[in-house]
């Protein structure tokens, strides 16, 4: 007899003795524990106080009748026999299960624990049936996470080794839904259900290229199971670890198989598998090797809104990659994402907006796919979204316009478009991320005249040199990297600095940071500053130089290349290279030669030139072996490295000559 | 410069070459010119070279090749500021009329920055052209890096940390006179003084003569044959002669005005192109690099100098005893004008450029020397045998002063700043010779007594030429600096040079009152026969004190009977006017 009391009893009691083959120490576990390991996924899903009083109040109100009729039902299922059983779950299947006060009738007679038990069974039509109702009330997260305390997951994925293709779609679908409690993504990945998993996905290729009507119903079969196979991993790619164990299980050619399908409902899950995925490293070379960013593309032209937001999506966190970037192109995936973005009706829709746009943002850091954005026009319609009031949207769409304005035409097309103000504007926002995004986009604007000329009159400079104070690190950074064009190029740029109150000391004050990054910014900022010799001599008041020198011992090629630049700048000020010289600066930046950055060298090669007006800094680099380092800088293709290095050789040599000439004396008679 | 001059109008058809009476176009001028340019570039006659070079680019401005040539001249004669600006102007017009490089022309820009001693710029060059040519062409440039690489490691490896370890101190020295005279001061002359906290009233200050010590201009002198020999071997006397020829007046004569300022011009610059070349191979290789290699064993080169010391102190140790046995003879023999000119010869040109390390016994040895010649001197001081105080001139032929030479006094009229006449007799030349010379050493003596010694030349000098203010003033430092040696002696003889000046200008009382300071000091030295010649001195001084004495009164007499008589014929004439 099944589903009786005393049945349920004896198999609970039975339950807690044995252990799912797949997991030995489940019980041994204390769940706190098993979700505190699991801590990978970002997602949190779990009831609030104000579905609490939702609840109440849907309890409060007067109860239909279905209710009741479910609970007779359930009753049914608990008394009667196994053919009773099958019935009654058919008839439950009649109501609509997907309403939480018909739910609430399962759960409240305890209708769960028979459902699970059932699971149990040998009979495939009584576990049929319980999947099917499980699985439309799984939509209910209470109701997830009473399967998992009732320890269903280990069952579900037992299922999931049956032959019965439809037993098997339903226990994938069940779990799509269940496993959306972090707890039982944790219970699939350590029962093994991953691989059961993603062997459902295995199917022809045939099949997913043979439209719906002229399929098979065993083909049929194999469909609606890879669906839902697609489905439960979409949901169990919430957690990196079960990523992991996905693509150890080989599911990644079988999502690129999965692409090709002409089924919308089977390409929206195993998109969004990708899109999830793509966030890995080891994915996003898998994707590009696996041929995925054609198929993708070919979607982003779908009528499917949720498709074309997966597509996009998915593409912005692949286009890390040069290479994606450049398959992104030759597949022509850059019309669809311009068309996505000019379209006013999707203007509403943040998810899809939010992925057309990083899209282009991540495909725009490869120049020759800024080529093409510009025969789309793409700044105009970029510049038309940044009056989105997502902070999401906004700063996809200030990362884009950051990188077109890498190229003068795009920066007058900004210009004429009218985006500076707009861009100027949202520099008050408190969206670190757009803040970032802001910086480096006016950064590049700085660079062009006209466009600067804007920018004073916005009053950009001040707000740009304001960002120094956000508390985000890359915010201050990429400022203090903005900063640099904008001294060097606006007009009486020496004055402007010295206009802004604290300004200097707000730049020097950054050098304390913990921040490489900031730190390199800040002194790329000093050593554009350090070109006027009253704010030199104000940055010299302000104890540089002792900051800098504090600096020297760093390992960081960007920090050394921009440090050693702010030396070169700083020290020509008084009697700053004997200073420098004296905090033993001289022998760490000759250090900085042995980097293989040229720029490392360009600018080392320009500080020990500098350095090198001093007689005992001379003798410091020569003791330092700096000479066959500088030797080799000579023959560089760099003009600016071969006359610095030429410029410090000359000057420890000829100090020798002249001290030989001086002890001499010929020259006197 | 050229001696090319234009030929004379009125014998245009006789002297003009045969070339250059036919009409010819510019372009077979330009021909001609460069052609002869490079003809007397081979022959090494630069002049003449430059000179037709020029001529024939005046012609055609855009010839790269003949700038190129005018470079190759240009650098035969040092003049290589001229010759990169050629070489590069050629390989801009290569570059414009060809529309590619020259390697021809480029290796010229890399051979002359290397030339300048712009050793890096030229090695950066080489390297920006073996990117542009390939082949034979680039083989030159990389044989060229290699020379240029091989310099630059050279200067700039051991040895040279070897020199900076061992001149620290100099190399800074060296570094802020090179920055003081780069600095640029637009300020007015006065602002600058005045901050200074010097002199501002000045317009045109008086410059400073550098003096050097006798033992530094020996170092220079020694510094320039090394430093010669160093590079050019044996040809170094050449260049010593070359850098006298400069300054020599049987060369530079000034009554011939014609030939002496060509001579002039010619000796400098032809001295100037070979200091040029020497700082080219001075930069290539300098001392230091030099003596590192040549020492490269310190162990052995500290040897090797060390026995070299110890024989030139054994050698100075014998000129010493030489020396000394010279002087005992000379002052035996009472040769008192021989032992001075030995004993100036001695210390002020061999003795003064002696080391303690190489004259071990340099301060006894001075003590020595001075002191024997201050007892020479004071043995002249003796009563003549049959010496009476009486007679006039006597205390001059007491001190053995030259009676006849005596001048009458010179009266000094208030506000006159006529200058002293100077005297040009050969005497006098030498005597001032002489004074320079003592005054020279007087500036680097560190020694007490030796600087009594020269005070007391220096007097003496004075006293000879007859500027007894002079000679006074430097006995009077001789005095107080023989307190510091603690020198009687040499106290003796400097109050005696006070007694000698006073003496010839006849100052009676100043006279008697140096006489009373030498008195008690004689005393002091216990010399009986310097205490009877003070006496006698005195005793003379006295003498003519009383005759000067009478001789005031006896024209006090005759002025007063002149006055009664004066006085008597006045008032005859008063009673003869009332009586009329």
């Amino acid at each position: 007899m099944i589903g009786t009391s005393s049945g349920t009893s004896h198999n609970r009691s039975r339950k807690k003795k044995e252990q799912c083959g797949s997991c030995p120490n489940r019980f041994s576990k204390d769940k706190r524990q098993v979700a505190a390991e699991d801590s990978d996924t970002t997602e949190v899903e779990s009831s609030t106080d104000e579905e609490e009083r939702w609840k109440e109040v849907a309890r409060a109100a007067e109860i239909p009748a279905d209710y009741y009729n479910i609970q007779k039902l359930v009753k049914y299922i608990k008394a009667g026999n196994q053919t009773a059983t099958i019935v009654s779950l058919c008839c439950l299947k009649d109501y609509d299960l997907s309403t939480q006060i018909n739910q609430f009738a399962i759960s409240d007679i305890g209708g769960l624990d028979v459902l699970v038990n059932i699971l149990e069974c040998s009979d495939t039509k009584c576990c049929l049936g319980a999947l099917k109702v499980l699985s439309d009330i799984t939509l209910n997260i209470d109701i997830r996470k009473t399967i998992v305390d009732l320890d269903g997951i280990p069952l579900i994925v037992d299922i999931l080794n049956s032959s019965m293709k439809d037993l098997k779609t339903m226990a994938a679908e069940t779990l799509a839904n269940v496993c959306k409690v972090r707890l039982a993504r944790k219970y699939v990945r350590t029962c093994g259900g991953i691989p059961k998993l993603v062997d459902l996905i295995d199917i022809k290729l045939s099949i997913l290229k043979t439209p719906r009507d002229q399929l098979s119903p065993d083909d049929l079969e194999s469909l609606d199971m890879t669906r839902a196979g697609a489905r439960a991993l979409f949901t169990l790619a919430d957690s990196k670890h079960n990523m992991e164990q996905m693509r150890k299980s080989g599911i990644v050619p079988l999502m690129a198989q999965l692409l090709k399908s002409c089924h919308i409902d089977v390409v929206i899950p195993i998109m969004g598998t990708v899109r999830k995925c793509s966030s890995e490293p080891k994915f996003q070379l898998a994707i590009t090797t696996e041929g995925m960013i054609p198929d993708i593309v070919s979607h982003l032209s779908s009528e499917n809104t949720e498709l074309k937001m997966e597509g996009s999506t998915a593409i912005y966190k692949c286009a890390f990659d040069g290479t994606t970037r450049d398959l992104v192109r030759e597949a022509g995936g850059l019309e669809p994402l311009v068309t996505i973005i000019k379209d006013k009706n999707v203007r509403e829709n943040k998810p899809l907006l939010r992925g057309a746009t990083g899209a282009i943002w991540m495909c725009a850091v490869t120049d020759a796919n800024v080529k093409v954005l510009d025969q789309l026009r793409t700044v105009n319609h970029l510049v038309a979204l940044l009056n989105d009031e997502c902070d999401e949207v906004l700063t996809n769409v200030t990362g884009a316009i950051s990188e077109c304005v890498r190229f003068q035409s795009n920066r007058e097309q900004l210009r004429q478009a009218g985006g500076l103000p707009a861009m100027v504007s949202l520099l008050n926002s408190s969206h670190a991320p757009l803040l970032e995004n802001l910086a480096k986009g006016l950064k590049e604007c700085a660079e062009d005249p006209d466009s600067m000329r804007i920018l004073e009159d916005l009053d950009a400079v001040r707000l740009i040199w304001s960002l120094l104070k956000n508390p985000t690190t890359r915010v201050q950074a990429h400022a203090a990297y903005a900063i640099c064009p904008c001294v060097r190029n606006a007009n009486d740029s020496a004055e402007l600095v010295r206009s802004l109150v604290g300004a200097m000391e707000l730049v020097v004050g950054l050098l304390k940071s913990k921040d490489i990054m900031v730190l390199s910014a800040v002194c790329a900022a000093i050593a554009t500053i350090a070109q006027d010799q009253t704010n030199l001599a104000i940055l010299t008041d302000l104890k540089v130089i002792y900051k800098l020198a504090d600096l020297v011992q760093t390992t960081d090629d960007l920090l050394r290349m921009n440090l050693a630049a702010a030396v070169a700048a700083c020290a020509c000020f008084g009697n700053n290279t004997e200073e420098l010289g004296r905090l033993r600066t001289v022998t760490p930046i000759v250090t900085y030669m042995t980097s293989d950055n040229p720029l490392v060298h360009r600018s080392t090669a320009m500080a020990l030139e500098k350095l090198s007006m001093d007689p005992q800094n001379c003798i410091t680099m020569h003791q330092s072996g700096v000479v066959p380092f500088l030797l080799e800088c000579i023959g560089s293709t760099n003009k600016e490295l071969q006359l610095a290095a030429a410029g410090c050789l000359r000057n420890i040599r000829e100090l020798a000559l002249r001290a030989e000439e001086y002890l001499l004396k010929i020259d006197d008679d | 410069m050229t001696s090319i001059v234009e030929m004379p109008r009125a014998n245009l058809e006789e002297a003009l070459p045969p070339w250059m009476k036919i009409d010819w176009s510019d372009e077979v001028l330009h021909d001609i010119y460069r052609d002869w340019g490079t003809y007397y570039s081979r022959r090494r006659r630069e002049n003449f070279a430059l000179h037709y070079l020029n001529k024939a680019l005046a012609l055609e401005p855009t010839d790269h090749m003949t700038l190129y040539k005018r470079c190759q001249s240009k650098r035969k004669a040092a003049q290589m500021l001229g010759a990169l600006d050629d070489s590069r102007a050629a390989a801009k017009l290569a570059r414009s009329k060809d529309g590619e490089e020259k390697a021809i022309i480029n290796l010229d820009i890399c051979d002359v920055l290397y030339e300048l001693n712009q050793f890096e710029n030229s090695k950066a060059e080489m390297h920006n052209n073996m990117r542009v040519f390939i082949g034979n062409k680039r083989k030159s440039f990389e044989q060229r890096q290699l020379v240029v690489d091989g310099v630059i490691k050279d200067v700039t490896g051991e040895a040279m940390s070897a020199f900076f370890t061992k001149n620290l101190k100099t190399v800074s020295i060296v570094h802020d006179l090179i920055k003081e005279r780069e600095r640029v001061d637009n300020r007015p002359l006065w602002k600058r003084l005045k901050e200074q906290g010097k002199c501002d009233v000045q317009s045109i200050p008086e410059v400073p003569e550098e003096m050097l010590s006798p033992m530094e201009i020996a170092r220079r002198k020694r510094a320039f044959n090394i430093f010669h020999q160093s590079y050019i071997n044996d040809s170094w006397i050449d260049v010593l002669f070359m850098k006298m020829l400069c300054k020599n007046p049987n060369l530079l004569l000034p009554q011939c005005k014609e030939s002496s300022y060509f001579l002039q011009q010619l000796s400098s610059k032809q001295y100037e192109i070979v200091r040029k070349f020497m700082k080219m191979l001075q930069s290539r290789s300098p001392l230091y690099l030099v003596n590192y290699l040549k020492y490269g064993n310190k162990a052995m080169s500290d040897k090797y100098r060390e026995a070299y010391l110890f024989r030139v102190q054994y050698q100075t140790h014998r000129n010493m005893n030489h020396a000394l046995k010279e002087i005992r003879a000379l002052r035996k023999a009472k040769k008192v004008q021989q032992l001075a000119k030995f004993v100036e010869e001695l210390m002020g040109t061999y003795v003064v450029l002696k080391t303690a390390r190489v004259m071990c016994w340099k301060f006894e040895f001075l003590n020595e020397v001075y002191n024997t010649m201050a007892l020479t001197l004071a043995e002249q001081l003796r009563v003549p045998k049959g010496f009476t105080p009486y007679g006039s001139n006597a205390i001059l032929k007491l001190l053995r002063l030259p009676v006849e030479r005596v001048k009458d006094f010179v009266p000094v009229t208030f506000g006159d700043r006529a200058p002293e006449p100077e005297g040009n007799d050969p005497a006098t030349t030498r005597a001032k010779r002489l004074t320079a010379r003592l005054e020279h050493r007087m500036v680097f003596a560190k020694y007490s007594i030796e600087k009594c010694y020269l005070l007391h030349q220096i007097s003496q000098s004075y006293l000879d030429q007859g500027r007894h203010s002079e000679c006074t003033y430097n006995a009077r430092k001789a005095i107080k600096e023989s307190k510091n040696c603690n020198s009687n002696l040499w106290k003796f003889l400097s109050v005696v040079q006070i007694v000698k000046a006073n003496a010839i200008l006849h100052k009676l009382e100043q006279t008697k009152e140096a006489l009373e300071d030498a008195l008690p000091i004689a005393h002091f030295l216990k010399s009986s026969e310097l205490i009877l010649f003070i006496e006698n001195c005195m005793a003379c001084n006295t003498e003519d004190s009383i005759n000067k004495r009478a001789t005031l009164m006896q024209a006090r007499r005759v002025s007063k009977s002149e006055s009664v008589a004066t006085h008597s014929l006045v008032s005859g004439q008063d009673v003869d006017s009332q009586g009329g």
